[in-house]
């Protein structure tokens, strides 16, 4: 099943709660109305019976004044229906005036087993007969003894229907019912356009978000205008994680476009070479040096690649569990006197000033940093000169130094050294072999390696790259 | 015709300007460094630029620029491994002719600039008439009439100097810098002995004059005057 949306699942809630609200407002609400209507019932029969006690205690008990008076009051208030009613005196019981239609109250106030209620302190009982509901009030009045006649008890029955009240309090929770479902229904159409306003924001973001792809990040406006500020945390991470990606983006794309340029050159020299040679018939010594340039070049072309290769390989690569421990000054020795005869053929001495300091690292990946490094101070230190490694050990890092005497970086230069294919304006002949990656690989090595490399270049000191890699305890020999 | 190419991979100048030494019998000269090939442009009467774009000393786009701002209008060909639209846009925006990206056809190449050297000189057609002489600039073959010449490689480059400029006077001096490179010996009366064997393999008879020597000024090539 689809997941419902926060709008439908937060406005069901609302809605059901207000629903819940009605019903239990309804509820109290037509109660309270039909205690009110009985409570209305209830007093006129308390009027009525006043009334009746005023007339009899004025005219006298069992005059035809007083009987005609008592009538008169029982038909005075249209609205009440009386079920019926009876007075009767209490020391014999003789039954002065009497309605037992439609109910005799006499004999149904028999059969309820009420008590006696107490002089002047009328009671009421509720009447359920059949179909007939109604209010009955029980009242016992003394007539004081007068000119001949003595004192008396009197009872007064009184019964009025309350059919009316239930009819009314019927088409009151009616009315309520049909209310409450308008208002319940309006205020879902409320709520949901309140949601739609308020979740316009997010809308908008999905939309612009939507609207994103490879192509045209770097053009995305990262201007919002106002934004509601629980969205902003989101937004401002979006932002960010965006422009890293364009960044990355216009990185890579960079690389590719640079890669394919410096690809098209040795490209362009075998295919002109070839071409060269095709052209015409040539001497024997033509084509073999033909078939030799343009084996160079494809030599070339196959560095690049392989630099290239290795590159990506470093930009994929995580501190990974092949690093082993590796005293470093031992190792850089042996890589010295490896390079030695290298060395001496280009018109170098290789110097290597070593101290022991054990690091962990990936040993084919950093034979690759430190050979790169030789390599170019062999590549551009004037010859006839010293190339010299220095290391030295400090606090939980070894520095390590490959110094040559050329001092041909122009110090604006030097920052951009170890950006891929960047070459320094003087070193830009490509006749050196050099791909412009050498560089770049080996500060992906140190940083991997949880370090750093650094350059310096003037005409007094030479060119010194430093590099910093973080010690590692010395293993316990096993 | 004289070339001259700006780009700091030698190897690759070399091979354009030995086709084009080889094919058209162009004066080439090679600049590896920016810089000194506009000291080389300024100096010498160049017919055509070929340009690299990322150079050591001065950048191609900036050679371009200052070629543009002292006025001349010598064809430049940029040849770049840059080969965005962007790119092309921009250096022909620059005021190059045309814009070739490598890796490029050395034969495209040389057309490319066959093409441009006859546009500067005002000729379209690669085939040029004057009266019964016909010079196929593509074929490389010229006609007297039905009978086709053979000729040398400079006796060629002279004629079809001279006949891009149809009509106008060509000094010695134009047609000594117009032919030849830096790596050439420059004797003076060369261009004597190349009018002279042009003139006789035209016409044996020498009753028809193309080429008219101007006393003091230079040479003019025609149609022979009735």
């Amino acid at each position: 099943m689809r997941p419902l949306s926060l709008k439908s699942r937060i406005g069901f809630c609302i809605a059901a709660v207000i629903a819940a609200a009605l019903v239990v407002l309804s509820i109290v609400a037509s109660i309270e109305f039909k205690e009110a209507m009985l409570r209305s019932v209830d007093h006129r029969l308390r009027m009525t019976a006043e009334a009746i006690r005023e007339t009899i205690l004025t005219d006298g008990f069992e005059t035809e004044e007083s009987r005609r008076e008592i009538e008169a009051i029982l038909k005075g208030p249209r609205e009440t229906v009386w079920l019926g009613y009876a007075l009767w005196k209490e020391e014999d019981g003789t039954i002065w005036l009497e309605q037992t239609e439609p109910l005799n109250v006499r004999d149904y106030l028999r059969l309820q087993a009420q008590p006696l209620p107490k002089l002047d302190e009328p009671s009421i009982l509720v009447v359920k007969d059949g179909k007939m509901v109604g209010q009955m009030l029980w009242m016992r009045f003394l007539v004081p003894a007068e000119s001949g006649k003595e004192g008396r008890i009197i009872h007064l029955l009184l019964a009025a229907s309350s059919e009316y009240s239930y009819h009314e309090t019927k088409e009151y929770v009616q009315v309520l019912a049909v209310t409450g479902s308008i208002l319940l229904m309006i205020s879902i159409g409320v709520i949901y356009s309140i949601f739609r306003w308020g979740f316009r924001p997010i809308g908008e973001l999905t939309e612009r978000m939507n609207r994103i792809s490879e192509k045209n990040l770097e053009q995305v406006s990262f201007e919002f205008g106002p934004m509601p500020p629980e969205l902003l945390p989101f937004v401002h991470s979006w932002k960010e994680m965006l422009q890293k990606l364009a960044e990355a983006m216009s990185q890579q794309r960079r690389f590719t476009a640079d890669a394919a340029h410096e690809l098209r050159t040795p490209l362009a020299l075998v295919k002109s070479t070839l071409q060269l040679a095709q052209s015409q018939p040539r001497e024997l010594s033509f084509y073999r040096q033909s078939i030799q340039h343009a084996l160079e070049d494809l030599d070339r072309m196959n560095r690049l690649v392989e630099q290239m290769l290795e590159l990506s390989r470093l930009d994929r690569a995580e501190l990974d569990g092949t690093r082993e421990p590796l005293d470093l000054g031992a190792w850089l020795e042996d890589l010295s006197e490896q390079y030695s005869s290298y060395a001496q053929e280009r018109g170098f001495r290789l110097v290597c000033r070593r101290c022991s300091a054990w690091i962990r690292a990936h040993p084919q990946q950093i034979r690759q940093l430190f050979g790169n490094l030789i390599d170019n101070a062999l590549q551009y230190g004037p010859p006839g000169t010293d190339v010299t490694i220095r290391m030295e050990a400090e606090d939980s890092f070894v520095h390590v130094q490959v110094h040559d005497e050329g001092g041909r970086i122009p110090p604006e230069e030097c920052p951009f050294l170890f950006e891929r294919f960047y070459r320094i304006s003087k070193a830009r002949d490509r006749h050196s072999g050099g791909t412009g990656l050498g560089l770049a690989i080996a500060q992906e090595i140190a940083i991997l390696h949880g370090g750093r490399i650094t350059v310096r270049s003037n005409p007094q000191e030479g060119t010194i790259f430093t590099v910093v890699l973080p010690l590692e305890e010395k293993p316990s020999a096993s | 015709m004289r070339v001259l190419i700006i780009e700091d991979e030698r190897r690759l100048a070399d091979n354009i300007a030995q086709v084009l030494r080889e094919r058209e019998k162009y004066a080439v000269d090679i600049s590896e460094d920016g810089l000194d090939g506009f000291y080389m442009f300024q100096s010498n009467p160049y017919d055509l630029v070929i340009l690299d774009l990322m150079l050591p000393g001065m950048g191609g786009l900036e050679i371009l620029r200052r070629i543009r701002q002292n006025g001349k209008t010598t064809p430049v060909l940029i040849l770049s491994a840059r080969d965005s639209t962007d790119d092309i846009v921009q250096g022909l925006n620059y005021g190059s002719d045309d814009y070739l990206t490598k890796p490029f056809d050395l034969g495209e190449l040389v057309a490319r600039c066959k093409s441009l050297i006859r546009r500067a000189y005002g000729v379209a057609a690669p085939l040029i008439r004057i009266g019964e002489l016909s010079i196929d600039t593509a074929a490389r073959r010229v006609q007297a009439g039905r009978r086709v010449l053979n000729l040398t490689g400079m006796e060629y480059q002279t004629l079809v100097y001279l006949a891009m400029r149809q009509g106008q006077i060509v000094s010695k001096e134009q047609l000594l810098e117009h032919l030849y490179d830096f790596n050439w010996e420059r004797f003076s009366n060369v261009i004597e002995v190349y009018i002279s064997a042009l003139r006789r393999k035209i016409d044996p008879t020498r009753q028809q004059q193309y080429i008219r020597t101007c006393r003091g000024q230079g040479y003019l090539l025609d149609e022979p005057s009735k």
